[in-house]
C-alpha cells in the first residue's frame, strides 16, 4: 500500500512536500506564540499583507514554465504604480476600475518590451531584464526625483478592514484563477508549457514562439502592475523605492512552489504553498519575537535548504529512473 | 599568413575593437572637459576602478564556467561590516594598530572566501543552477549584514585600514596595486594552470568535460572559492574606500559588474571570455562614468544608460557568434 | 515494377545550392501511395536535403519542379505540406517530455485553429484512438520523459497519425531500438501501408532496410544514384547496397589480430540494477573484443561500469589481477582504462574549443613543470604529435574543433584518450555518424593499438563492425550476456543468425 502510494505522481510530487513543510511550520510556529500565530485574525492579516507578492508570483510562475526569467517586473510594479497613483491625485474623473486599468496597462507595456528583447536577442533573459530593470528604475528615479505620492480621494483611501480584506484577497484571487484558467484550459497556456519544454520542437509543430513570448512578458507585467494596485492600496504611498529588492521573495514563493527553473514545470497551486511558506516563515519569525532584520537571513537559509533538498531529490529520482529495481529473470 | 589574419579577426580583434571603443569615450569626454586626459585623472581612475575590476573577475570567473554569482555584493557589505566591526570594537577611535588591522582584513576575505566556497559546494553537490543558489546566498548574506548593523552604518577606520584604499605604494595607488597582482594571478590561473582549460571546457560543455577525466565538483568549488576571494579583495578596498560600511551598499555595482563582464566578451552562457578583453571594458566603464559625471548626469540616469549599454553589448556580442 | 501506381509526390530536376554547396544534384525521385520507400545514403549525402524539400522546409532552386496532391508546383509551402498530409518524424522526435503522452498526440489540437480552446476530454480520446488504431497501448498519463525511447517513438508516429497524415517521413527511427521494438515498428509500418499511408524510412542499416522496404532509393553526394525494386527479381543485398551507398567497393575480410596471454581485465559477476545482471568475461592484453547487442542491452551502462561512471551493485571487477574499485572516471583513467562515449558532438568532445584544448584535457594534470604551471611547450608537441599520428587532416592545435568532419572529430577524441596511455580503450560505437571511408581509417587505428599491446573493447549494434574486426565477440540482450562467439570460425550470415536469435 505503502509502495504504491509513493508510485502516486501527486504524492511523490515537490508540492505534497511542500505543503508537508508548510503544516510542519505552521504548526510549529502555533505551539511557539502560544496559539497567536494561527488565530483567523493573524492568519487572514497574514495573507492579506503578502497578497500583493503572490499576485506578483503568478505572473512569475508563467515566466519560468516558459523558460526564462524576469527580474525587471518589481520596477514594473513600481512604475506602473507610481503612474497610478500620479493619475489618481491629478484627474478628478480617475475611479478605480480605470486606475486599475491603466496601471495594467503599463505593465503590460513594459513587458512587452521585455519580449521583444528575449525575442530577438539571443542572450539569457536573466541578463536582458536585468538590463531592462536597470534602465526602467533609473529613468523612475530620475523622473520622479524620489518623490513620494500620498493623500488619494476618499474613494481610494476610505479603508476599511472588509475593503482592505476585499480588495487584497479579491485580486489574489482572481490572480490565481486566471493563472490556473490559462495555463489549464487554454491553448496559449498549453504552448507556454510547451515551449518551456523544448523550445525547438515547439518550433517544429508551428508554434508562433514570438507570440508566446509576447503574452508570457506581458503576463508578468500585468501581475507585477496589479500586485502593484494591491500594495498601493495596502500601504497608501507610491515611495520609487519602496518595492526595490524585494524581487527574492517573489522568485522564492515560485521556486519553493516546485517550478522548475529549466522551464516546463510548475503549478499555480504550487505557487500558492510557495507564498504561504515565505508569508508563514516571515510572519512566524516576527510573532515568536525574531527581530526583522533576521527575516532575510533566515528565509534565505530556509530558500538554499530547500534547493538542497529538491536538488537532492532530483539527483535520487534520476538515479532511480536510470537504475532503480532488478532485472527481472 | 591568412592563418594570422583570421586569428586577428578573432580574440585580438575583440581587444582592438574594445580599444577603439575605448578611445571614442575618451576622446568624447575629453571634448566636453580638456583636463580629462590629464594625469590627475588618471590617478583618480585609478583608484575607482580596482574595485569594480575586482568584482568584474569574481563575475567572469562564475560566467566562464557557465554560470554567475549573483551574491558578490552582499558578500563583499557582510566582509565590510565584520571587518567593520572588528576594528571599531578593538580599535579606540582615532587610535591605530596594524595587527588588528590586518586581523580585520583577513577575517573579512576568509568569509567572502567561505560564502564562495558554500556556493560552489551547492552548486556541485546539489546540481542546482548557479542564479538561484546565489540568489538565495544573496538574500541570506544581506540577512546577515541587516543582523550584524540592525540597519547602522558603521565608519571611522583607523589609518592602517584606510590606507589599503587610498593610499601609495611607490606612487602608485594601493587598489590598483591589489587589483594588479590579482589580475596577474588571474592571467596565469586561466592560461598557464590547469584550472584554465578545465575551466573553459567545462563552460562550454559540462558533459564531455565531465567525461574527459575532470573533477567537476571540484572545479566548481575551486570557481566559486576563487570568486568569493576577489569578491573579499573587493570588500577591503570598498570599505577602505567608502570609510564606512553597510547593509545594500553599491547595490548598482552588481549589474555594472554583470555589464562590464559581458562588454568585455565574457559570454554568460560560457566557455568564452578573456581578462584582457574585461580589462578593456573596465576601462571603458570608468571613463563612460567619468563622463557621465563630467556631465553632470544624475546617478540614477547612469545607471539607466549601463542597463542600455548592457543590451548594446549583449546584441552585439550575439550577432558575433550567432 | 508497376509504373501505373499512383504516386504520391514525384521530384523532377531538383536542385538545391546551400552557401556554395549543390547539395542536390538534378535529382527526379517518385513516390508510390501506400509504399514503404527506404531512402538510404551516407550522412551529407542529400537526403535531409531531400526531406526538407519534400516536407516544404526548404525551397530548392529555380527550375525545380514538385508534383504534390496532383498539383505541379515550383516549391512544397509548409501549408501544402501541411494539407496533403506530410508528416516528418525526426530523429530528436520533437516531443515534449514535460507533457503527458496524451498531450503530445493530440498536440495538433493546440496549434490548429479549427479547434476550439483546450479540451482535456477530446484530447484523452484523439490519443486513445489513435493508439487503439495501432494497436498498442500506453499509459496517456504518463510524461513523455518516463518513457523509454521505444515508447517515445510510438508516440511520435501516434502524434503524427493523429493529424491524419497520408505520408510518415521518419528519420532514422531505429537507431535507437532494440530489436523486438523494431518488429513493432515494423509491424505498425505494415498496419499504415495496408491503410494507405505512404512512408518514407531514412536508414543506413541495410539489414532493416532489406527486410522493411518496397523500395530502395540510394543518394550519393547530393545524386540519385539508382531506386531499386526491393524482391527477388532485382535481388540486392546488404554488400550492393552499401557499395552503393559509399560508391566504393567495399571489400571487407576479418584482420584479426593475434592477442597475448596475459589477462588485463576480468569481469565477475557484475549487476548493476535494472541495467545489466551477473555480467563475467575476460579480456586479454592486445585483444579486440566485441560486445554486440540492440539498445537496451545494456552495454553502454557496462561500459560506463567499467570506466568508474556507474557503480555497480555486485560483482568485481579485475585489473591485470588486482580487485579494483572505481569511484570515478579518474581512478578508471589511473588504471589505464580510457572510454569513448556514444554521442561524440556531446560526450566526447567540446565542439566550441580548440583541438588542443580537447586533446589534451585528459591528461592536463599530468604536464605540469614544477611550479604547477602547465609545460605549455610539452602541450603543444603532445598536440603536434597526435595530430601527426593519427593523420588528422585539418587540424591545428589552434583550430576550433567545429570545423572538422566528423571522422577527423572522432580521431581527436581518440587522440585525447590515447594521451592517457591506456592498456584498456574502451569504444562506444566508434563509427557512429560517420562515412565508409573514415570508418575503415578508424579500424586500422584500432589494428594498430591492438597490434600495440593495448586491448580494445568494441561496443556496437552493427554486426560487420563486429564481425570483421573482432575474433570473439560477446552477446548481450537485455542486460544479461547470452553468449561468447568466435567470430573467426563463422561465417558473417552464421555470425548474424546467432546475433539474432540471442535476441
Amino acid at each position: 500500500m505503502l509502495s504504491k502510494l509513493k508510485e502516486n505522481k501527486f504524492f511523490s510530487s515537490h508540492e505534497f512536500y511542500m505543503s508537508i513543510a508548510l503544516v510542519a511550520l505552521a504548526i510549529f510556529f502555533g505551539i511557539g506564540t502560544d496559539g497567536l500565530f494561527l488565530t483567523p485574525s493573524n492568519l487572514l492579516n497574514m495573507v492579506i499583507s503578502y497578497s500583493y507578492l503572490g499576485i506578483m508570483a503568478m505572473g512569475m510562475l508563467v515566466v519560468i514554465i516558459s523558460g526564462g526569467i524576469d527580474i525587471s517586473f518589481m520596477v514594473t510594479a513600481t512604475i506602473s504604480q507610481y503612474i497610478m497613483a500620479k493619475f489618481m491625485l491629478e484627474f478628478a474623473g480617475a475611479n478605480l476600475v480605470t486606475s486599475i486599468l491603466l496601471s495594467v496597462v503599463i505593465g503590460v507595456g513594459l513587458g512587452l518590451v521585455n519580449a521583444v528583447l528575449v525575442h530577438y536577442l539571443k542572450a539569457p533573459t536573466l541578463i536582458i531584464t536585468i538590463a531592462t530593470m536597470s534602465i526602467y528604475f533609473g529613468l523612475l528615479m530620475y523622473l520622479t526625483n524620489g518623490v513620494r505620492l500620498f493623500s488619494f480621494p476618499a474613494w481610494f483611501s476610505a479603508k476599511t478592514d472588509a475593503k482592505t480584506t476585499g480588495v487584497a484577497l479579491g485580486l489574489l484571487a482572481v490572480a490565481v484563477v486566471i493563472t490556473f484558467a490559462i495555463m489549464k484550459f487554454t491553448k496559449m497556456g498549453r504552448k507556454i508549457y510547451a515551449i518551456g519544454g523544448n523550445i525547438d520542437a515547439a518550433k517544429r509543430v508551428g508554434i508562433n514562439i514570438f507570440l508566446v513570448h509576447l503574452f508570457v512578458y506581458g503576463y508578468v507585467g500585468a501581475m507585477a502592475a496589479l500586485g502593484g494596485v494591491v500594495h498601493l492600496y495596502l500601504v497608501q504611498q507610491a515611495a520609487p523605492n519602496a518595492l526595490y529588492g524585494g524581487e527574492m521573495d517573489v522568485i522564492a514563493m515560485a521556486v519553493l512552489g516546485g517550478v522548475n527553473l529549466a522551464g516546463g514545470k510548475g503549478s499555480v497551486g504550487g505557487t500558492l504553498i510557495g507564498m504561504l511558506l515565505v508569508a508563514t516563515l516571515s510572519n512566524g519569525l516576527l510573532l515568536i519575537g525574531v527581530s526583522s532584520y533576521w527575516q532575510d537571513f533566515f528565509i534565505g537559509a530556509v530558500i538554499l535548504i530547500s534547493f538542497c533538498f529538491s536538488g537532492w531529490r532530483n539527483i535520487k529520482n534520476r538515479e532511480k529512473e536510470s537504475k532503480g529495481g532488478k532485472l527481472d529473470d | 599568413m591568412t592563418e594570422k589574419l583570421k586569428k586577428l579577426t578573432t580574440a585580438q580583434g575583440d581587444n582592438l575593437l574594445l580599444l577603439l571603443i575605448l578611445a571614442v569615450a575618451v576622446t568624447l569626454v575629453s571634448m566636453k572637459q580638456a583636463s580629462f586626459f590629464s594625469f590627475g585623472t588618471l590617478q583618480s581612475i585609478c583608484y575607482q576602478l580596482p574595485e569594480m575590476g575586482l568584482l568584474t573577475m569574481a563575475m567572469m570567473a562564475a560566467m566562464l564556467s557557465g554560470g554567475i554569482n549573483l551574491s558578490i555584493i552582499a558578500s563583499a557589505n557582510l566582509s565590510g561590516i565584520v571587518m567593520a566591526m572588528i576594528m571599531t570594537t578593538y580599535i579606540p577611535k582615532g587610535e591605530d594598530n596594524v595587527g588588528i588591522v590586518l586581523g580585520a582584513v583577513a577575517v573579512g576575505i576568509l568569509l567572502s572566501v567561505l560564502a564562495g566556497f558554500i556556493n560552489g559546494v551547492i552548486i556541485a553537490y546539489f546540481k542546482i543552477p548557479a542564479m538561484l543558489v546565489t540568489l538565495g546566498m544573496q538574500m541570506l548574506l544581506n540577512g546577515a549584514c541587516l543582523v550584524i548593523t540592525k540597519g547602522a552604518t558603521i565608519s571611522g577606520y583607523p589609518a592602517t585600514f584606510k590606507f589599503l584604499g587610498n593610499g601609495k605604494l611607490a606612487f602608485i595607488p594601493m587598489p590598483f596595486v591589489v587589483f594588479a597582482i590579482a589580475l596577474i594571478i588571474l592571467v596565469v590561473l586561466l592560461k598557464n594552470t590547469p584550472y584554465g582549460p578545465k575551466v573553459y571546457l567545462y563552460g562550454s560543455n559540462d558533459v564531455a568535460t565531465g567525461f574527459s577525466g575532470v573533477d567537476d565538483k571540484a572545479l566548481l568549488i575551486k570557481t566559486y572559492t576563487i570568486s568569493g576571494l576577489l569578491v573579499g579583495l573587493a570588500a577591503v578596498i570598498l570599505t577602505s574606500r567608502f570609510n564606512s560600511a553597510a547593509a545594500g551598499y553599491a547595490e548598482s555595482f552588481l549589474m555594472q559588474s554583470i555589464l562590464i563582464a559581458v562588454l568585455g566578451g565574457i559570454s554568460p552562457d560560457g566557455g568564452k571570455g578573456k581578462v584582457s578583453g574585461m580589462v578593456l571594458s573596465v576601462i571603458i566603464i570608468q571613463v563612460v562614468a567619468s563622463g557621465l559625471n563630467i556631465l553632470r548626469i544624475s546617478s540614477y540616469l547612469t545607471t539607466a544608460v549601463y542597463g542600455i549599454i548592457l543590451l548594446a553589448a549583449v546584441a552585439f556580442r550575439s550577432k558575433k557568434t550567432g | 515494377m508497376n509504373q501505373m501506381a499512383e504516386k504520391f509526390i514525384e521530384l523532377r530536376h531538383v536542385n538545391k545550392h546551400y552557401g556554395g554547396v549543390h547539395a542536390l544534384k538534378d535529382l527526379d525521385f517518385d513516390l508510390n501511395v501506400g509504399e514503404v520507400h527506404c531512402l538510404v545514403g551516407k550522412n551529407g549525402c542529400g537526403k535531409s536535403t531531400m526531406i526538407k524539400v519534400i516536407s516544404g522546409v526548404i525551397k530548392p532552386d529555380e527550375g525545380s519542379e514538385i508534383i504534390l496532391c496532383g498539383k505541379k508546383m515550383k516549391s512544397v509551402s509548409p501549408q501544402i505540406s501541411m494539407e496533403c498530409g506530410v508528416r516528418v518524424i525526426y530523429q530528436d522526435l520533437s516531443l515534449f517530455p514535460n507533457l503527458t503522452v496524451a498531450e503530445n498526440i493530440a498536440f495538433n489540437q493546440h496549434t490548429d485553429k479549427a479547434y476550439k480552446g483546450v479540451n482535456w476530454k477530446r484530447i484523452n480520446e484523439t490519443a486513445k484512438e489513435t493508439l487503439d488504431m495501432m494497436h498498442i497501448s500506453l499509459d496517456l498519463g504518463a510524461d513523455v520523459s518516463s518513457l523509454s525511447i521505444a515508447d517515445r517513438q510510438l508516440v511520435a508516429i501516434a502524434r503524427a497519425l493523429a493529424t491524419n497524415a497520408k505520408l510518415l517521413i521518419m528519420d532514422e527511427p531505429t537507431s535507437s531500438l532494440t530489436r523486438k521494438e523494431v518488429d513493432v515498428l515494423f509491424t505498425i509500418v505494415r498496419k499504415l501501408k495496408a491503410q494507405g499511408i505512404t512512408v518514407i524510412f531514412v536508414s543506413h542499416k541495410t539489414d532493416e532496410i532489406l527486410e522493411i522496404a518496397d523500395r530502395i532509393t540510394v543518394v550519393r553526394d547530393g545524386v540519385k544514384i539508382a531506386t531499386y525494386d526491393n524482391d527477388e527479381a532485382t535481388n540486392i543485398d546488404g554488400n550492393k547496397l552499401a557499395e552503393l551507398i559509399s560508391g566504393h567497393s567495399i571489400e571487407y575480410k576479418q584482420d584479426f589480430v593475434e592477442p597475448g596471454e596475459e589477462t588485463v581485465l576480468e569481469v565477475k559477476n557484475l549487476s548493476s540494477g535494472r541495467q545489466y545482471k551477473d555480467v563475467s568475461f575476460t579480456l586479454k592484453k592486445g585483444e579486440v573484443l566485441g560486445i554486440i547487442g540492440l539498445l537496451g542491452a545494456g552495454r553502454t551502462e557496462l561500459a560506463l561500469s567499467l570506466f568508474g561512471m556507474n557503480k555497480p551493485d555486485s560483482g568485481e571487477i579485475w585489473i591485470k589481477g588486482q580487485k579494483v574499485d572505481l569511484h570515478s572516471n579518474r581512478d578508471a583513467i589511473k588504471n589505464h582504462i580510457a572510454y569513448l562515449p556514444e554521442d561524440r558532438l556531446l560526450q566526447g568532445l567540446v565542439v566550441d574549443q580548440n583541438v588542443e584544448d580537447n586533446m589534451s584535457i585528459t591528461v592536463i594534470d599530468r604536464i605540469k613543470s614544477a611550479l604547477g604551471l602547465i609545460d605549455l611547450k610539452k602541450r603543444r608537441g603532445m598536440t603536434e604529435g597526435w595530430i601527426d599520428r593519427l593523420d588528422i587532416k585539418s587540424a591545428k592545435p589552434g583550430v576550433n574543433a567545429s570545423t572538422m568532419s566528423g571522422g577527423n572529430q572522432q580521431k581527436i577524441v581518440v587522440a585525447k584518450w590515447l594521451a592517457t596511455d591506456p592498456e584498456i580503450l574502451i569504444l562506444d560505437q566508434p563509427t557512429n555518424g560517420i562515412d565508409v571511408a573514415a570508418k575503415d581509417a578508424i579500424y586500422k587505428v584500432i589494428r594498430d593499438l591492438a597490434k600495440s599491446g593495448i586491448s580494445v573493447i568494441i561496443i556496437s549494434d552493427e554486426i560487420p563492425e563486429i564481425y570483421y574486426n573482432c575474433p570473439r565477440a560477446i552477446l548481450m540482450h537485455k542486460g544479461r550476456v547470452k553468449g561468447e562467439v568466435d567470430c573467426s570460425a563463422m561465417t558473417e550470415e552464421e555470425f548474424s543468425e546467432v546475433i539474432v536469435n540471442a535476441q
